[in-house]
């Protein structure tokens, strides 16, 4: 019902992946000698250390611990970017703007006050827990998606049925227009409805 | 996706708990770093944390044992990475299938398997001789776990098939899962 970040979380788990797994397979061939008759004069070998003395200088030099302020920079805003998209989105449609005639005058209707009355209307129908709606697209082709709790003993395609006829027709006829899409999630509430119930 | 932007109602899992946890490892080394090289530029020292780690770091050998096991959870841990973003994983939800009233253009109708299950475990409790029931679903397969005290075992077994099964098809459910039922009798 909702927009999460699918692909953005497996592009970017696939890259720091690929990049953990090169540096450890690195790694392991370094440490095991396999890098040594070619790496030894690199300093790559079982038994060179891992950092000489021209590393202890490097970092003591300003340019690099300004590069490392830098690349602390990028690296903290890009967790904290990819941090917030996890957040889902709804992205509710615009304000709607109903008109023939714009010289006319021009009537601006906020979504939520469509959704609010389908919701109330889903609400209503025999068997429904709660309901909520987002409606997206425009005046013209409206898309609206519902999500839906029903109770246990609910017929779910009846449901179904009542929900499309009822208040998805409601919404069409108030915006002149055909709901261009419906979507339903349906969900089943835990709780029990007791009444109508007798213990003999 | 559709043209107005709305999502498909039957995703994938989108990786939230692996992303997440990658990220605040992202945010924390990032501002660490910061923090440090600041102190750095500002006292002229690297602050004692990190010149003793990396002073540590910098007497081992690429040989000793502390960097092989290092360089293995790494490379263990990029291939999970990878794995994560590479495999689809189950869907959260099933069709259902409707004719509808004519009145919307497109539809798309799902039901979760949460609430698959949850349909299972309160037809099965209609159930004579059920005395407890639990239930999981996935996509295709819905697993029925059955206590009775009933002796006639393999009698609620098909009753609890046939009931799940016939509430699942009732509900439209496309396609039919699988009901599986497993019965475990409870001593009197």
């Amino acid at each position: 019902m909702r927009h999460h970040a699918g692909r953005l979380n497996r592009a970017w788990l696939f890259v720091v992946g690929l990049v953990l797994l090169l540096v450890g397979a690195a790694g392991v061939v370094v440490a095991t000698g396999q890098l040594a008759p070619i790496g030894r004069s690199a300093g790559l070998a079982p038994d060179s250390k891992i950092a000489g003395q021209a590393t202890a200088s490097a970092f003591s030099s300003t340019g690099v611990v300004v590069l490392v302020v830098v690349v602390g920079v990028v690296l903290a805003l890009l967790g904290l970017a990819w941090l917030v998209a996890q957040v889902p989105r709804a992205r509710q449609a615009h304000p709607l703007r109903l008109e023939d005639d714009p010289q006319r005058g021009l009537t601006r209707l906020a979504p939520r006050v469509l959704t609010e009355a389908v919701e109330a209307q889903i609400e209503a129908l025999a068997g429904v827990q709660s309901a909520s709606a987002v409606l997206r697209g425009d005046a013209r082709q409206p898309d609206l998606t519902v999500k839906v709790t029903a109770g246990e003993r609910t017929d779910v395609r009846r449901l179904l049925d009542a929900i499309e006829a009822g208040p998805v027709r409601a919404l069409g006829v108030a915006l002149d227009t055909q709901v261009r899409r419906l979507g339903v999630q349906v969900e089943v509430g835990t709780a029990r409805r007791r009444s109508g119930e007798i213990t003999v | 996706m559709t043209a107005s932007g709305s999502p498909s109602l039957r995703r994938r899992p989108s990786r939230t708990v692996p992303a997440s946890i990658v990220a605040v490892v992202l945010l924390a080394v990032g501002v660490l770093a910061v923090v440090a090289a600041v102190s750095r530029l500002v006292n002229g020292s690297w602050p004692t944390q990190v010149s003793s780690a990396a002073s540590g770091v910098a007497g081992l050998t690429w040989g000793s044992g502390a960097i092989v096991a290092a360089a293995v959870v790494l490379a263990v841990l990029g291939l999970v990475l990878v794995i994560a973003s590479l495999k689809p994983g189950g869907l959260k939800s099933a069709a259902l299938r409707s004719d509808g009233a004519g009145v919307v253009a497109e539809r798309e109708y799902v039901i979760s398997t949460r609430a698959v299950a949850r349909l299972a475990v309160a037809r099965a409790d209609d159930v004579d001789g059920v005395d407890k029931v639990s239930a999981s679903a996935s996509g295709r397969k819905v697993q029925v776990a059955v206590t009775t005290s009933s002796e006639q075992r393999d009698a609620v077994r098909s009753q609890v098939t046939a009931a799940v099964t016939e509430a699942l098809t009732g509900a439209g459910i496309t396609p039919p899962p699988r009901v599986s039922v497993a019965v475990r009798t409870r001593e009197i």
